[in-house]
Formats: C-alpha cells, sequence, structure tokens
C-alpha cells in the first residue's frame, strides 16, 4: 500500500472519500462520443487501448495513472454518452459509476468531461447534467485547432465563469495543451481536499427525465454560448461534409462500399501470403535442423511434429491476421464505418436489425468476441441479443488460416477478368459471404420468434472523418497479434501436444512387426515400407481409433477421419484444426529430408485403400464452410453468455452453428461435385 | 411539415419533437429543441434513412425518427 504524498493521514469515510483504501484519487473521464476522449485519456496516462471513431466503442472501463505530475491521480475511461438518462448498457455504466452504485472501486472525486470545441452545444448538455452530480467538474475543450480552422472563437474565461467550473482548451494530439490541464486536476483534488464538510452538493439531484428539462437545458447553454463563441468567418461545408457528398451518394454509395470490402479481401491475399510463405519457408527449416540434432524417437517427433508441425502452422497466419486487424481499425478510425451503418440500416430492417449493429458485426470479421462486448452500444434489447448471436457468424480472423490453407493447397491460382481478379481471391471473398449470408435468415428467424418485437429505432451520430492515427492502428494490431501469440503458445500448444500423444502412441509392436513381414513378402522399397509403417501406426494409435469411430459421422461431408479428429480438436479455437492437421500429416507421412509445407501435404494426400487424392476442391469447400458457420471458439462462447446473462445461449448458439454449419457443408461438397464433374 | 419531407439542403426550424419516447427524448438530447435550425443533407442509398446537419453535426435517423420532427421553413 502506498501513501499518497497530500492524502490526509485516516481513512475518510465519505461518499467521495479518496483514500477510504489507501488508492490513488479518482478521476471518472466523461464525454459525448468522437470527441477524442479516449486519445485524452490515453495521452494523459500513456496507456494504449483501442481508440476507434465510431459511437460506442469504449465498452469496458479502462484505468490509467496520469503522468508527470507530483501525485498520482488515477483516471477512469468511461463510455461515451450524451446524457445521464441512459438508454444503452454501456451507457448505463457512466451513470452507475458516477454515482459510485456500480461495486469497481470507490466512487470518483472529480469529473473530467471532454468536450469538442466544434459541437459545444450539443456537449454542454451532458456537462450540465455532471454538474448536478456533486463532484467538482473539470471541463477539457478539444480539438481547439480544428474549431480554429473552421473559424469558431471560443472564449474559455466566459465559459468558466458561465459554468461556474474550471475550463481548460486542449488538443488531446498535442502533448503541450496537456500541462494546464494536469494542473486544473490537480487543482480540483486540492479543492475538495480543503473543504471536506461542504461537500453537501448531494449526488442524488436526479437528472430530469422529461422532454420540457431537456428543453430547459438547451436554452441556458443557447444563452451561454451567445456571450461565449463567435465566428471569425462565415460557415461552409466542411471537407467531411463534402466527402459525405460523394462517399453516402445515392448511387455511389453502395459501388464504393463494396469496392471497399474487396480490396480488403484481396490485400488480405496478395500482400499478406507471401510474408506467410515465407515464414513457413523459414519454420520448416527449423523443424529439419531440429529433427537431424535429435536421435529419433519421441523426443525428436514431439519437438518436430508436435510442437513446430502444429504450433508452427498457426504461427505462419500472424502476417495476415495482423493486417486483417489494421484494416478493420482503419475502416473504424477513419469514420467510415458510422457511414456505411448509416447506409446499410435499410439492409439491416430487413433482418429485423438497424444500422446501429452493422459495427459490431463489421467488427465481427477481426475477431468475434470484442464484438460482442461491443454491442453494449445498441440501446434496443432485442436487437442487441440478436446482434450478439449474430457476431459468431462474421468470419473471424481465426477463419481465415483454414481459409488460406485450404484455398492455397486446393483453389487455382488464376486470374480472370483482365487478370487483375485473383481466384483465390474470390473464393475467399466468397468465404467471407456464406457466414454472413446465413446470418440473415438466422437474424430474421430469431425477430419472429423470442425476439420478437416492434423494429428498433435508428439514430446515430456520424463524426467527422478523419485521418486514421496510425499509432491507434499500429496498437489495435499489435494486441491483436500478442492475443493471438498469446493463445498460440497457451490453448493451441496444448491441445496440439495433446494430439500428438494420443496419434504417436501406442507405438504398438505388433503392428510395426505385421508391416514389416508384408514388406519382405512384398518386396517393398524401404521407403514404401516406411510409409506403410507410419500411417498405420497413426491409424493403430489411440487419436486413430477416436477417428475411425467417428468417421461415419464426417463422412457425408466428404472427410476423412483426420479431418474429423482434426475438427473435433479445433473446439476451444478454429485455428487449432491447422496445427492438428499439420501434426497429423506429419505423423502418418514418411520421414523425408525436408519437410514438406503442409499445403503440399494436404494437396498430395491419398487415401490409403484406394489411392485417390483424399482431399478434392469439393471436400475443401465443404470444410471451409463448415469452418465458416461453426461455433468453434471457447472464448465467444464464454462472452456470449456473459453478455447474454445466460448459459443456454451458447449452447443453444454452439448446436444450432453446427447444424447449419453441417448441412450447409454437406450441401456444398454436393454442389460442387456436382458442378465440377 | 416533418422534417422527413423536408427537401435536401432546406434549412428548417425546429418546432417541437413529438411524443415523449425514449428516442424522442434521444433526439431533444441530442439538440433538437424547439428553434434549432436543421437541414436534412442526404438520403441512404436504398432509402428510409436521411442524414440530417444540426449544431454542427451531423447525425443518421431513420424516416421513421425524422418524422418525429415537426418543422418549418427558415427561409
Amino acid at each position: 500500500m502506498r501513501d499518497s504524498p497530500h492524502g490526509p493521514t485516516g481513512p475518510r469515510p465519505t461518499h467521495w472519500g479518496l483514500t477510504v483504501d489507501g488508492r490513488a484519487p479518482l478521476i471518472a473521464l466523461v464525454g459525448n462520443p468522437n470527441t477524442g476522449k479516449t486519445s485524452l485519456f490515453n495521452a494523459l496516462t500513456g496507456f494504449h487501448r483501442h481508440v476507434a471513431n465510431y459511437p460506442g466503442v469504449t465498452v469496458e472501463v479502462a484505468r490509467g495513472l496520469i503522468r508527470g505530475g507530483p501525485r498520482q491521480i488515477e483516471l477512469l475511461d468511461l463510455p461515451g454518452t450524451y446524457s445521464l438518462n441512459a438508454q444503452s448498457p454501456d451507457e448505463a455504466v457512466v451513470g452507475a459509476v458516477l454515482s459510485g452504485a456500480k461495486v469497481t472501486g470507490p466512487a470518483p472525486v472529480a469529473i473530467l468531461a471532454v468536450v469538442d470545441a466544434c459541437n459545444l452545444r450539443r456537449n454542454l448538455f451532458l456537462v450540465s447534467q455532471l454538474r448536478t452530480l456533486g463532484p467538482p467538474v473539470v471541463v477539457a475543450v478539444n480539438m481547439m485547432d480544428i474549431a480554429r480552422r473552421r473559424g469558431l472563437a471560443i472564449d474559455v474565461q466566459t465559459l468558466a465563469l458561465e459554468l461556474g467550473c474550471t475550463v481548460v482548451p486542449v488538443v488531446a494530439t498535442d502533448p503541450g495543451t496537456l500541462e494546464p490541464l494536469r494542473r486544473a486536476l490537480e487543482q480540483s483534488l486540492q479543492a475538495r481536499g480543503g473543504d471536506d464538510g461542504a461537500m453537501t452538493g448531494t449526488a442524488s439531484a436526479e437528472p430530469g427525465v422529461d422532454s420540457a428539462d431537456a428543453a430547459q437545458r438547451f436554452a441556458r447553454i443557447d444563452a451561454v454560448l451567445s456571450r461565449v463563441l463567435s465566428r471569425t468567418q462565415p460557415q461552409r461545408p466542411t471537407w467531411s461534409e463534402r466527402f459525405d457528398e460523394v462517399l453516402t451518394h445515392r448511387w455511389l454509395a453502395l459501388p464504393i462500399l463494396l469496392a471497399v470490402l474487396f480490396i480488403v479481401f484481396q490485400a488480405l491475399f496478395t500482400l499478406a501470403a507471401p510474408l506467410s510463405g515465407a515464414l513457413e519457408i523459414g519454420l520448416n527449416a527449423a523443424a529439419d535442423r531440429l529433427k537431424a540434432a535429435l536421435p529419433a524417437g519421441p523426443v525428436q517427433s514431439a519437438l518436430t511434429d508436435g510442437v513446430l508441425g502444429g504450433v508452427g502452422a498457426v504461427l505462419t497466419f500472424v502476417p495476415q491476421i495482423a493486417l486483417l486487424f489494421a484494416l478493420i481499425a482503419i475502416l473504424e478510425d477513419c469514420g467510415y464505418m458510422a457511414r456505411a451503418a448509416f447506409m446499410l440500416d435499410r439492409t439491416m430492417r430487413v433482418a429485423g436489425l438497424s444500422g446501429r449493429s452493422f459495427i459490431p458485426l463489421m467488427s465481427a470479421f477481426a475477431c468475434a468476441v470484442p464484438a460482442i462486448m461491443g454491442a453494449r452500444s445498441i440501446p434496443d434489447r432485442r436487437e442487441r441479443f440478436v446482434t450478439i448471436l449474430l457476431a459468431p457468424f462474421m468470419s473471424c480472423s481465426a477463419r481465415l488460416p483454414v481459409y488460406a490453407l485450404l484455398i492455397g493447397a486446393f483453389v487455382p491460382d488464376r486470374r480472370v477478368l483482365g487478370s487483375w481478379l485473383g481466384v483465390q481471391g474470390l473464393t475467399m471473398f466468397g468465404m467471407y459471404c456464406v457466414g454472413a449470408v446465413c446470418a440473415l435468415p438466422v437474424a430474421w428467424l430469431l425477430r419472429r420468434t423470442v425476439f420478437c418485437g416492434p423494429p428498433p429505432a435508428f439514430v446515430m451520430e456520424l463524426p467527422s472523418y478523419k485521418r486514421p492515427r496510425l499509432r491507434a492502428v499500429w496498437q489495435r494490431c499489435g494486441q491483436a497479434v500478442r492475443e493471438f501469440l498469446w493463445r498460440a503458445g497457451t490453448v493451441i500448444f496444448l491441445v496440439n501436444f495433446l494430439v500428438w500423444m494420443l496419434g504417436y502412441f501406442p507405438r504398438s509392436a505388433q503392428v510395426a512387426a505385421r508391416v514389416r513381414a508384408e514388406a519382405v513378402s512384398s518386396g517393398w522399397t524401404a521407403e514404401q515400407a516406411d510409409h506403410v509403417l507410419q500411417s498405420s501406426l497413426l491409424e493403430n494409435s489411440y487419436l486413430g481409433r477416436i477417428g475411425h469411430a467417428i468417421e461415419p459421422m464426417v463422412r457425408p461431408l466428404g472427410w476423412d477421419w483426420r479431418i474429423g479428429v482434426a475438427v473435433l480438436a479445433s473446439f476451444p479455437a478454429r485455428e487449432v484444426v491447422i496445427g492438428t492437421l499439420g501434426t497429423l500429416f506429419r505423423l502418418g507421412g514418411e520421414e523425408s529430408e525436408e519437410s514438406p509445407r503442409l499445403r503440399e501435404m494436404l494437396a498430395t494426400a491419398r487415401h490409403p485403400d484406394t489411392g485417390l487424392p483424399l482431399i478434392t476442391l469439393p471436400v475443401a469447400l465443404s470444410l471451409m464452410v463448415f469452418f465458416a458457420l461453426c461455433a468453434q471458439c471457447a472464448s465467444t462462447l464464454i462472452t456470449l453468455g456473459q453478455e447474454m446473462h445466460s448459459w443456454i445461449w451458447p449452447v443453444v448458439s454452439f448446436v444450432g452453428m453446427t447444424l447449419i454449419a453441417y448441412a450447409a457443408a454437406f450441401a456444398t461438397l454436393r454442389i460442387a461435385a456436382a458442378i465440377l464433374e | 411539415m416533418r422534417l422527413a419531407d423536408a427537401g435536401q439542403r432546406q434549412p428548417m426550424t425546429v418546432m417541437r419533437v413529438l411524443g415523449d419516447s425514449d428516442i424522442a427524448r434521444r433526439l431533444l438530447e441530442l439538440g433538437l429543441t424547439v428553434g434549432t435550425r436543421v437541414q436534412v443533407t442526404g438520403h441512404a442509398p436504398f432509402g428510409g434513412a436521411v442524414r440530417v446537419s444540426f449544431g454542427g453535426h451531423q447525425v443518421a435517423m431513420r424516416v421513421d425518427e425524422a418524422n418525429l420532427v415537426e418543422v418549418t421553413s427558415a427561409a
């Protein structure tokens, strides 16, 4: 426990008491969405976290210590809200934390309200509500530079007098402007320390909930602004508005949106695939060197087939995952995602949703977990629950390795339409569409049965476009990669090791003796004999026995028992399937000098009895469609249960999605086989 | 007239927001109070929603919501 330098000696029992448990005093950061709140938080604390440019991205309350001051102050970044009259769960968090009702710790001793200088009227509405709560309010007027450029002059001194609280002009992205704010925050705490007993401004002053209250507040704000705000130049359409004329144009908007999405998916293949290839070659070289250095036996097999063959295969997809997260972060950060929500509202309405659910669903293409949590910004409960249930249908980055591997191995690398459209890229795009297309009827069904109700309202701010902050994009990318590596090092590693053990043992001496006898009698070459030995041992392993037991279930999908086992083993996380296939095909393969790349092993694998190719294009497509639609992700199911406050829904989601995936994979196999033959 | 029926880029003044629903309150809290200047700046590609500009910011809303706002020409 540490002592606050200015803190009182004993614990204080006050409601706003700062040192009840000896912690640094807490200041809550509150503001409208898109006011640069999170950027300011990052600038003040140096604690970096995902920041994006659409309403409601801050779904979890983040904390950080303010840097550079003489005393420690903790800053709490609350979700953006327009009003203390909450309409969605993330807005409700703000009121709960400010009133100290939330059991997240002590209530804040002061409030830092961030307002957008270009949009004072709406922002001051929230400030006027905050002033009724009790704790001192410090107002940071952010984006002063943009306001100046737009010809807005703000009289900060008068504003402070009118509001009756400290007002500091800042530019969150310019560290030089933050020092005065830091001092103002410390002063607000010292003022508190001085008049302990005077803290009678109760927090019970409920902000009004009727329309008359809003009208009154705005009338007062308009009176204040008439003294504070002046124009130095006539109002012109901003460049952001001019951008919107094109990007949300009645006829141009949709082609532009489709082009943007298509470029994203093409980029995944053309930019990241060469990097992945290079990584795989490097990892294979490492496996070969290890194999040469170690004596043959379980240890060598565990390290090369189990660890490098499994986890290594998953690691080669890091470039693609990083790129996907980066591209989605750029789309969010520049403000385009909010426009897409506006344009697609009509489409979402068909499914009984609104444009608002588009944003979490789009981010589910990176990962369903943050998407499910992002749904907290949706006010309508039914719409929110349906959005949560749809999120796992979107093809997340964990499916990407599965698609990339199978497309690379089985879809011809041909170009069509004047050689700039790759068939592989098109197939990838198709896989991303499968989930989205299947989600529509599911939503329709849910909205007409369990979550039946009136269509949700749709009112959403369209923030000004801005250049994506490379740092924010880079950080989000880095976080995704770290989480992926963590999963690869823990869950994927453990599952693959288990798969290796089950596939390696028991090394039956009987099987080995039988194969050797057969090799002698049939006059096989040493290479042939070794190949038969390895695959016989694998078939006879524990894993082989499990696989053969479940084979009747996966046979209709065109899968071999090895694919069935790999799919089964990938319940904790979808990427596991890659590692499992890597381990399985290496275990069963011949002991060659150089490890072939996994995709080549898959492409050349044959049925042991018939000698026909094990995986054909229709089988690969059926496997991809299965992965596009199944719910093989433990973290998603856990998050879904938490957000829906029920343990029934994860079960329903898993069973339902698996059934849909199975049916779709079966249909894909049949249709593809009929077309391609 | 209602905001949903206002012509594109026609300057309008808010007369009142109808009803006392959550969404009506949210429109007020965003600043669509009596006397506010407001403009429809665009329509969604498939219809059903409009872009509205007031008080220095842009808000997307459905036609249903724009129908809650009674306006009069400010010209």
